[in-house]
């Protein structure tokens, strides 16, 4: 592949800046009925997207497969030509040295072992209460060879492995999800324990009210609304377009000065750490909000380079111009357990799920998501589940008074966050 | 390549081999601002299933030979037949030659790509004309699919489909507050498409922004609600669409099991899914991915239950025919049943009669996203805006981030009028399940429920 991407790069670097990546990709999956496997599937998938970007920034992309690297070479001239003029484009990144990062990395298994781990994910779950069934279970497995290279020397080749697992279960009209992605293998029991606990916890579920309350937000609410609107005001292409509310708000307080946040493309072993990022830039840890202040935002080099300042290995894709995208989005731990945060909620819910957090405004913040799997808080104690319940705010307002941040991480996709409690928060039933 | 060749050499002692080639192209071309962000893409591959003592396997690629594929999705699903309990039974399929020719007139291909931009920076500085509007990306988008299919009962069905769209988005500021005014149309069109649209598209992102300045949060609470026909169609989508695809009836997940022939909601609810409906609707197909003719469909009459949404599986497996929903985003999965174009019958009230006859209550207008669990019935959309109706009357208070939820079990009893009037909504929609997104619209009146829930935050 290497030969093939220097071709590219050869042949291109007449034109304008060449960045010219190949991504090969083999997985497997089985897919379920219920608890059945219903099919095996496998995918062989190339792909190989060209950025040409000319001297006055004008720039066109183009993907396709490496046979047909030509044509696409001459698809994304062709849109580069007629594109407008950009002044702010500087140049595309040199080469740099990359950090080390630990990663582990996992080899396809074999169908026969991927049955193995799904029989155990199906049997831990009914283990753990006869009235236990499955709704759904999907199981995969994806291995991804990555090759980049540029007109400025940058030249990396990664391969990650990951596995996936994710399980539904029902009884007596409810369900609970739970799902687990890693380099590593896993045991499939833990995921499938916590999900038929909480289905069992949400049996029987009443009606809530409507009223001001606190909120323990567990690891996929919290994440969930940290992705709708949180990550993309850090971006540095969205401060420049002003469509963050933080633009402008460099150095100030923003938020209660229990958070700190951190994008960790280093991160041993996150789901999103690599050497370098999509344009070959070499990731980084940067310290977004350091107790409540904004301290940086996140940039790739074309955001970075029109304010003078160095791209914190951000890019996310070289197929559109600019692409930033966080890594591994660290919401930094606290120091109080779940069970001690409970233990002081006199009155309030405890979220561990949304649903449409699509509708959640993603620049200002504002939300209304219904609940599920949530449980109403009484002096300190779970009390009973609630059902047709929503939660309603202003993100942003939500995180400039937080009660409690939990002691233990969990990541969902990007997201590495603990459980947080808020105040005040509007529940409507 | 003589794929029916292929097809009877691999296919003995399998139950079923279906074949698929595809090959797309794609051509993206946006405005941000005055920066211009253009992307093109195509290439070919294929997918195919087989079907082997009940056991499915499935491979696609576009890196290696269509023959090298067949034999790894019969290793597939020979590796599953040895340990498998869930089993299809044989199935016969009538076969079907067809070949669904492209509506498009003028390529969008074909037109030059500057054009495209300069038309997109008139646009824009027609946008920006107005001082609250800060920010605007603008873009439009063409792609074009090519499909051949094959199977062992000897179906042979082609069909060459090309969309074209035109999206924007605006921000408009005032002092802190920023807020976002999206509008987006499709068509199973060319670029005549593209021709056809005015400024309006355009000048109703730009007023929705700039009345969300000035709009206050949504009350939280119960209300009476009237949904125009947009929100109207993604709530039939979301309420009842999904809870009648035959795989989720299948896996015990539809509120709608066992439901055939029973009322489930007011007697004027008439609900179908038609592929049919409007030959440029992208929701619109002549053949299904599976090769099936389409066809209107009723759902549900007169407030009763009457058909659920099949692939050629699960028809198979619940004794009915296909219905020609089992559709699929592209080579890398298997096609399921799915919607196309929700219709809901019209009723008999005229708007602003209903407006008055509601006295008290909520106008919801448009629709920006939604989702539904079919298993609890539970489902959460979101109107782009919202107008107070006070003494029978639309007063000026516009309200903001209204979002609906209710449960398909119950709700469909709320309904308690639709008006006289359908309306096409052509936003460029696509609904996502298991991975999959497939273009789909909807054909609704305004409707009325008698008591929702919106979380608001007043």
């Amino acid at each position: 592949m290497k030969e093939l991407l220097k071709k590219i790069i050869n042949e291109g670097n007449k034109l304008g800046y060449v960045e010219a990546g190949v991504a090969v990709q083999k997985s497997s999956e089985l897919e379920y009925e219920n608890e059945l496997v219903r099919n095996v599937k496998n995918l062989s998938l190339d792909e190989l997207r060209i950025r040409i970007t000319l001297k006055d920034g004008r720039c066109g992309v183009s993907i396709s497969s490496p046979e047909e690297w030509k044509k696409c070479l001459d698809d994304a001239y062709t849109l580069a030509k007629i594109s407008n003029p950009d002044k702010d484009f500087k140049s595309i990144p040199e080469l740099k040295k990359a950090f080390p990062v630990k990663k582990q990395f996992l080899k396809l298994i074999s169908s026969d072992n991927l049955i193995k781990f799904s029989d155990e994910l199906i049997n831990s779950a009914k283990k753990y209460d006869k009235r236990i069934s499955i709704e759904d279970i999907s199981i995969s497995q994806g291995n991804s060879n990555l090759f980049l290279m540029n007109s400025n020397n940058i030249y990396n080749n990664e391969e990650s492995g990951l596995l996936s697992a994710s399980l539904s279960v029902k009884c007596g009209g409810t369900n609970a999800f739970e799902s687990h992605s890693s380099f590593n293998m896993f045991k499939p029991r833990e995921i499938a324990e916590k999900a038929s606990e909480l289905c069992i916890n949400s049996l029987n579920p009443k009606k809530y009210k409507t009223v001001k309350t606190s909120v323990i937000m567990d690891y996929y609410a919290f994440s969930s609304l940290v992705s709708a609107c949180l990550v993309g005001s850090l971006s540095g292409y969205n401060v420049q377009k002003k469509r963050s509310v933080f633009a402008e708000k460099m150095g100030e307080k923003v938020m209660d000065e229990k958070i700190t946040i951190i994008d960790n493309g280093l991160m041993e072993n996150g789901l999103f750490t690599s050497s370098r990022d999509s344009e070959g830039v070499p990731q980084q840890k940067t310290v977004l909000i350091d107790k409540g202040v904004i301290r940086n935002f996140m940039y790739d080099t074309y955001t970075a380079l029109k304010e003078n300042k160095e791209s914190t290995g951000n890019c996310g894709s070289i197929s559109s111009r600019p692409s930033v995208e966080e890594t591994n989005f660290i919401i930094k731990k606290g120091d109080i357990s779940f069970e001690e945060i409970v233990k002081d909620v006199k009155n309030g819910l405890y979220v561990t799920n949304v649903i449409g957090e699509h509708t959640v405004n993603p620049v200002s913040g504002d939300f209304s998501l219904p609940v599920i799997n949530s449980f109403s808080v009484k002096n300190g104690e779970m009390s009973f589940p609630v059902k047709d319940t929503m939660i309603s705010g202003n993100f942003f307002e939500l995180l400039k008074n937080v009660r409690y941040i939990g002691n233990k991480y969990r990541q969902e996709n990007s997201v590495v966050c603990p459980v947080v409690c808020f105040d005040n928060v509007q529940a409507v039933c | 390549m003589d794929l029916q060749k292929i097809i009877k050499k691999y296919s003995e002692n399998l139950d079923f081999l279906e074949l698929n080639l595809r090959s797309s192209r794609n051509e993206a071309i946006s405005l941000n601002d005055g920066l211009t962000n253009t992307s093109s893409s195509f290439g070919n591959g294929h997918s195919v299933r087989a079907l082997f003592k009940g056991a499915w396997g499935f491979s696609a690629s576009n890196n290696e030979s269509v023959e090298k594929t067949i034999m790894k999705a019969v290793e597939n699903a020979k590796f599953l037949s040895k340990t498998n309990k869930f089993k299809i039974k044989k199935f016969e399929l009538n076969p079907i030659k067809g070949d669904e020719k492209s509506l498009c007139r003028k390529n969008p291909f074909d037109i030059d790509k500057k054009e495209k931009i300069k038309n997109l920076m008139v646009i824009e500085k027609e946008i920006k004309k107005d001082d609250k509007i800060k920010s605007a990306s603008l873009a439009y988008s063409f792609s074009n699919i090519n499909s051949h299919l094959v199977n062992s009962f000897g179906s042979d069905v082609s069909f060459e489909r090309t969309y074209s769209y035109a999206k924007c988005v605006v921000f408009a500021k005032q002092g802190e507050k920023v807020e976002i005014g999206y509008e987006s149309l499709g068509k199973k069109q060319g670029y005549e498409f593209i021709d056809s649209l005015d400024f309006s598209m355009y000048q109703n992102a730009v007023n929705k922004a700039k009345k969300l300045l000035s709009s206050k949060p949504a009350p939280a609470g119960k209300f009476k609600v009237i949904m125009d026909s947009i929100m109207a169609g993604t709530f039939f989508h979301e309420a009842i669409g999904h809870a009648c695809e035959a795989d989720a009836v299948l896996q015990n997940n539809s509120v709608f099991k066992n439901r055939i022939g029973k009322k489930i909601g007011a007697e004027y609810v008439n609900v179908y899914d038609s592929p049919i409906e409007e030959k440029e609707s992208t929701g619109n197909y002549e053949y299904d991915d599976e090769g099936i003719k389409s066809g209107k469909l009723c759902l549900i009459k007169n407030g009763v239950l009457e058909n659920y949404m099949h692939s050629v599986e699960t028809a198979t497996r619940m004794g009915v025919e296909p219905t020609g929903n089992g559709r699929k985003e592209n080579i890398t999965g298997n096609p399921i049943p799915r919607m196309s174009i929700t219709v809901v019958n019209s009723g008999t009230w005229k708007t602003d009669e209903l407006i008055k006859d509601t006295k008290e209550g909520i106008f919801l207008k448009g629709c920006s996203n939604g989702c539904t669990d079919t298993l609890k019935g539970d489902f959460t959309f979101e109107a782009s805006e919202g107008i107070i109706i006070r003494n029978g009357e639309l007063t000026d208070e516009t309200i903001k981030g209204a979002c609906l939820m209710g449960n398909t079990k119950t709700i469909l009893n709320e309904i308690d009028a639709c008006t006289d009037k359908q309306i096409m909504d052509w936003s460029a929609s696509r609904c996502g399940k298991a991975g999959a997104y497939v273009p789909v619209q909807s054909k609704c009146p305004s409707i009325r429920l008698l008591k929702c829930l919106i979380g608001g935050v007043q």
